[in-house]
Formats: structure tokens, sequence, C-alpha cells
């Protein structure tokens, strides 16, 4: 090292404090004997201290932003989603007419039967108990 | 119905700096209760910037890692006589290190206080001129890293804005490899480089 000049990486590797011990060694003393890279040491000095600054201006990168704003995102898109989905569309329904709840919406209204009052001291079953065991799929059809 | 795990794994570099920002702040509390492990690990964190900061306004190497020393000598005193009742590091060490390194100065040089800070100082308030020429400098140098790839971009700010991550860490956060980053950070560089005209 002391017949050779220090290399960019080198010097960068030191201000960074990315050397092993050894390399950090020699290159200690190869700067305490050669002015031309003692020089070239506070000159990448400079610049690392630059280039610092310029990271500190820099805006917030696109990625960053995103990152932060997908949550948000997620969530408008589900409501959307939501709020877009056909209420009119045709259901699936068995064979004796009685639809299946293949969504949400049809998922709480089968809830509700459970629990509406009309169907409180009945000793039987509310209806949509009938689809238990559920139905092979060769039974259900598109009205 | 299912529910789904949203993809929180783009945050998990965040979370991790916050943890690591966390146990920086109790590294520097642990440090201003006199725990001497705290200590040790702040000026292992922080020392290489305080020399970087030394060579930078031109004190030769040697000189730098003698008043570094000095520097966090004067601190930990200092936090043992309570006289520190905040840390916010590496700012506070590099402000010590300027302050011993120029005082250093002047001693040897034999000139009066005043006049040698006068002479040797820089000027606490740059000119009008200045302000401008760096300001133009920065700009370009923001254009500049505007024009790299994001992936690039990204490299680089994890590389250079606070405490800066090594290659490895910056490669496990962006899933490149460590040769791919080191490439990375060498073409921002030196992209950088030319346009902020350094020898």
């Amino acid at each position: 090292m002391t017949e050779l000049h220090l290399t960019d990486a080198q010097l960068e590797g030191y201000l960074r404090d990315t050397l092993d011990p050894r390399g950090e060694a020699e290159l200690e003393a190869h700067v305490g004997a050669c002015g031309r890279c003692a020089h070239a040491l506070q000159s990448a000095a400079r610049f690392e201290l630059q280039l610092a600054e310029v990271a500190r201006a820099a805006p917030p990168p696109a990625w960053r932003s995103a990152a932060r704003l997908a949550p948000v995102v997620a969530v408008a898109a589900g409501v959307v989603a939501l709020l877009l989905v056909p209420r009119s569309a045709p259901r699936p329904v068995f064979d004796d007419g009685e639809p299946w709840a293949p969504d949400a919406p049809s998922a709480v209204e089968a809830v509700s039967v459970r629990f509406d009052v009309s169907d409180l001291g009945r000793r039987t079953l509310p209806r949509y108990e009938r689809m238990s065991p559920a139905p092979s799929s060769q039974s259900v059809a598109l009205r | 119905m299912r529910s789904r795990a949203l993809p929180f794994s783009l945050f998990a570099g965040d979370a991790r700096r916050d943890a690591a920002d966390e146990a920086q702040v109790s590294a520097e509390e642990q440090a201003l209760a006199g725990v001497r492990a705290a200590w040790e690990l702040l000026i292992r964190r922080h020392d290489r910037a305080v020399r970087v900061a030394l060579l930078a306004r031109g004190f030769p190497l040697e000189s730098a890692r003698e008043v570094a020393q000095d520097a966090w000598a004067r601190l930990i005193e200092q936090s043992r006589r309570g006289a520190l009742t905040q840390l916010v590091l590496p700012a506070l060490a590099i402000r010590q290190a300027l302050f011993l390194a120029l005082d250093e100065r002047r001693r040897r040089s034999g000139m009066p206080e005043e006049l040698e800070a006068a002479r040797s100082t820089p000027a606490p308030v740059a000119s009008a001129e200045e302000r401008l020429v760096h300001k133009e400098q920065l700009d370009r140098a923001l254009t500049v890293l505007r024009g790299c790839s994001p992936s690039a971009q990204r490299v680089f700010l994890l590389a250079y804005q606070g405490g800066g991550m090594s290659h490895g860490e910056i490669a496990a956060q962006v899933g490149l490899s460590l040769q791919r980053v080191r490439q990375t950070l060498c073409e921002v560089r030196s992209r950088l480089r030319r346009e902020l005209d350094h020898d």
C-alpha cells in the first residue's frame, strides 16, 4: 500500500467505517506517510459531507410516500370494491328455490334470520339451516 | 370470511429504523446516567463521523484521531459533572471536536486568540454570493439524483440519510445483492462527484 496510492473505494471505506481493522491500520499508516493520499482523504471527507447534505435536501422519495399511503389506498380500494358490487346480479339458488348466500350482504341477511323476533320460541329450525350440509356443486345453478 | 394480511412488509425497514432510533436514544440516556458500556457503544457508532468532520475541514488524520478522542473524553467528563442534560450525537461530539481543534491550532500558532480566531475560523454566516453558489450546486446535485433510477435513489438515500446504513443493511432492505448495491452507489457517487466539481 505504501508504494501505491489509495483508491476511492479504500478512502470511502475508511470514511464510512467499513474497512476491517487491518485495512484501516494500513490506510492510516499510508496516509501518515503520503501527502497526496492525506489530501485525497480530506477531499473525500468533504465529498462525503456534501453527499450527506444532498441526501438531507432530497425530497421524500416516491417509494417511501407510496409505502406510507399503502394502508389508506388498500382500505379505499376495498370500500370502492364493495360499493361497486352489483346487488342485482344473479344469485345461485338451491333446487327448492332458496337463495344461497354467496356474498357478504347475503351472509348478513342469513344471520339476521336467526335473530329475527319471529323465530323466537319456534321449535322448528330457521329456513337457512336447511342448507346444511353443504349442497353439492351440481345442485347449485344460476337463476 | 377470512381476512388477509395487508403487505405491511413495506414498512419493515421503517420499523427497523424506528427500533434502532429507540435503541440509540436509550444508549444516550444510559450514557448520561454514566453507563460506561453505553459510552463505548456511542463512540463506536459516531467516532468516524467526528473524524470525517475534522478531515473535511483540513485537519490531518493523526490530529483528527487525537482531537476526536479528546472530544469524547470531554463529553464524558461533562456528563459526570452533570453539565450535560441532553446528548445529541454526533452533532455534539463534532462541535466539541471542532472547538478543541481550533483551540489547539490557535495555541500552536501562538497568535492572540482574537486574531487567530478571525483568521482561521470560518465566517459563521456565509455571504449572499456564497449561499447562492451553494444553493445552485445543491440544486444541480438534486437534479442529478432525480435523474437516477428509483432503485438507485433509494440505495443512495439509505446510505446517506440519517446515520446511513451499511452496504449489507441496504442490500437486505432493498432486496439487491451486496455487489449490486456497491455498484449502484459507485455510479451515483460518480455522477454526483462530476456535478459537485469535486477534485
